[in-house]
């Protein structure tokens, strides 16, 4: 069943569908041109081997692919990404690694003269730590002195969030979920206010641009002048070349993290958390089928390690931008494929957006979990959240198969950490209630008292 | 009212600063009249980002030139003092 691709549909030299193993990308005469001279450069191969850009071959002619059939374009096919993820779901280091990748492509490709005609964070995607870029179709013949064209789109959905993060300690996701277009330069101006005017990429990348984009925003500003501006290739390579040092110094040092140092200060034995990992494990080799697992409230990823051999794929979701930015760097280090790391809050996940809300998908039109994980999560939803105990349970078993969670008491140190300064009473919070509603709903397989406080439960549906 | 000298002053000046080579690609750059408007292309800068790209292009060019004249200076005065094969200095 092939079925259009429904965030693509900007570029017309490149169109995009998606059938059950296998992404396809139909290009149009100019668009095959394009990838002609890509070919022709050696680029292609080499790319695709170091893992910088996904693989892409002429879709065999056994395939039943209409669009190839009614007229002789060209057809593409690629691999899919085992789960999508959007550059607002990521982490500082993630979107940095995306305007990383976009820069080196730059580079390479602009000694063949090619270009990339878009730089979109979107372009990027990651399989596990791993990012690739996913646009072939973007690769472009260099026109002797034209500009960048996408210059402003690598401004706004990528330099810019980078910097609010780095330097003013903001998360950008809030920002880049608002717009799919990304951060406006008058509007990273505002953010910044005039502080570290001094420094080189914020004079140049805030406010310099902001300021032109403002002097030459009326549609008659001097629509000549971009017509009698030639760009040199040697002023293009060199503010590439700047640019890119500029990416690679950005960094995000956050304070202390408030779920980063979790993991360490948790109140459990050494066997206590031994028997969690007996059981989780015992819990998963129980399942029939084991393609993908959503462990929620990840936090810095122990129990996704421990279930990625389970798995083909784990998707491991946090709240927090700095545990999943712990998370993300080591998985680089690593090199581990099978766990992709998001920033998800649970109360407000992502929803389907842009044009028609079907540009961006939401988080469950994304892929169905066989498992989910939700350890010491649902005292969170109820207490930080406000959630009563029904609609968690609810949502919760609604999602998979499989559910193995971790129920914390209304008497357990966390939980009354959490509660302090809170008038509400949590009456629906008991565990009787607990099982009673995940008992309407799915068989209870397996459980183990860990303390006084917390029980594990292993959840399947009949 | 400005007096012949300075004008004269100002004029030489000017000859002495056209007269760097290779400034000459830039300069030309930032001049010359470009081809018509691309044919494919389907995301459009705007005038603002015109503008940002050819005066950072410009300036990360300039630094690059001077950087690598500079480079030249130093290694030509380097070669000078290590150089075994240079003749002695009387």
């Amino acid at each position: 069943m092939l079925k259009q691709e429904p965030g693509s549909f900007r570029d017309p030299f490149s169109s995009v569908f998606l059938a059950e193993d296998r992404v396809y990308r139909v290009l149009s005469d100019d668009g095959a041109e394009d990838w002609r001279a890509y070919m022709a450069s050696g680029l292609k191969e080499k790319l695709e081997e170091e893992g910088l850009v996904v693989r892409s071959e002429l879709a065999p002619a056994s395939d039943t692919f209409p669009a190839n059939k009614s007229n002789d374009q060209l057809v593409l096919c690629h691999p899919r990404i085992p789960f999508v993820s959007y550059p607002y779901e990521w982490c500082f280091s993630m979107l940095k690694e995306a305007a990383t990748l976009h820069l080196t492509l730059i580079a390479r490709l602009f000694e063949k003269d090619l270009i990339l005609k878009d730089a979109s964070a979107f372009n990027v995607q990651f399989v596990g730590a791993r990012r690739v870029f996913i646009d072939a179709g973007s690769v472009q013949r260099y026109e002797t002195g034209m500009p960048w064209a996408a210059l402003g789109q690598f401004c706004s959905t990528m330099l810019s969030p980078l910097l609010i993060s780095a330097f003013l300690k903001i998360p950008f996701s809030p920002f880049l979920r608002g717009s799919l277009g990304g951060m406006d330069s008058r509007l990273t101006a505002k953010i910044f206010g005039g502080r570290y005017w001094w420094h080189p990429t914020v004079l140049k990348y805030v406010y310099l641009h902001a300021f032109l984009e403002q002097r030459y925003s009326h549609p008659s500003a001097s629509r000549a002048l971009p017509a009698a501006l030639h760009f040199t290739r040697e002023m293009l390579h060199h503010m590439f070349v700047v640019l890119a040092r500029s990416v690679e110094r950005l960094a995000f040092r956050p304070p202390q993290g408030h779920w980063a140092g979790y993991t360490d200060t948790r109140a459990y034995s050494g066997d206590e958390l031994a028997a969690k990992n007996k059981f989780v494990s015992g819990a998963f080799e129980r399942m029939p089928r084991r393609k993908l697992l959503w462990d929620l409230g990840c936090n810095t990823g122990e129990f996704s390690f421990l279930a990625a051999p389970f798995f083909d794929y784990v998707v491991a979701m946090d709240a927090d931008f700095e545990s999943v930015e712990m998370l993300f760097s080591t998985l680089r280090r690593n090199g581990e494929k099978r766990i992709l790391p998001l920033v998800m809050d649970l109360a407000n996940p992502s929803a389907g957006c842009g044009w028609n809300n079907r540009e961006r998908q939401s988080l469950f039109a994304r892929g169905k979990p066989d498992c989910l994980l939700a350890l010491a999560l649902i005292h969170h939803l109820r207490v930080t959240e406000g959630i009563p105990l029904s609609h968690i349970v609810n949502f919760i078993s609604s999602l998979a198969d499989h559910v193995i969670v971790e129920f914390v008491a209304k008497d357990d140190p966390m939980f009354k950490t959490l509660a302090q300064n809170r008038r509400a009473t949590y009456d629906d919070y008991t565990e009787t209630a607990f099982r009673s509603l995940f008992g309407e709903r799915c068989r209870l397989v397996d459980e183990l008292r860990l303390t006084k406080t917390r029980w594990l439960m292993f959840f399947s549906r009949p | 009212m400005r007096r012949p000298e300075i004008e004269q002053r100002h004029a030489m000046r000017m000859t002495r600063y056209a007269r760097i080579p290779s400034i000459g690609w830039i300069v030309l750059g930032l001049l010359l009249f470009a081809l018509p408007g691309a044919a494919h292309a389907y995301i459009d800068p705007t005038v603002g980002l015109l503008l940002l790209q050819m005066l950072l292009g410009g300036v990360a060019a300039v630094a690059w030139l001077i950087k690598s004249y500079w480079a030249k200076v130093r290694t030509f005065f380097r070669r000078k003092k290590s150089d075994p094969f240079s003749p002695p200095e009387r």
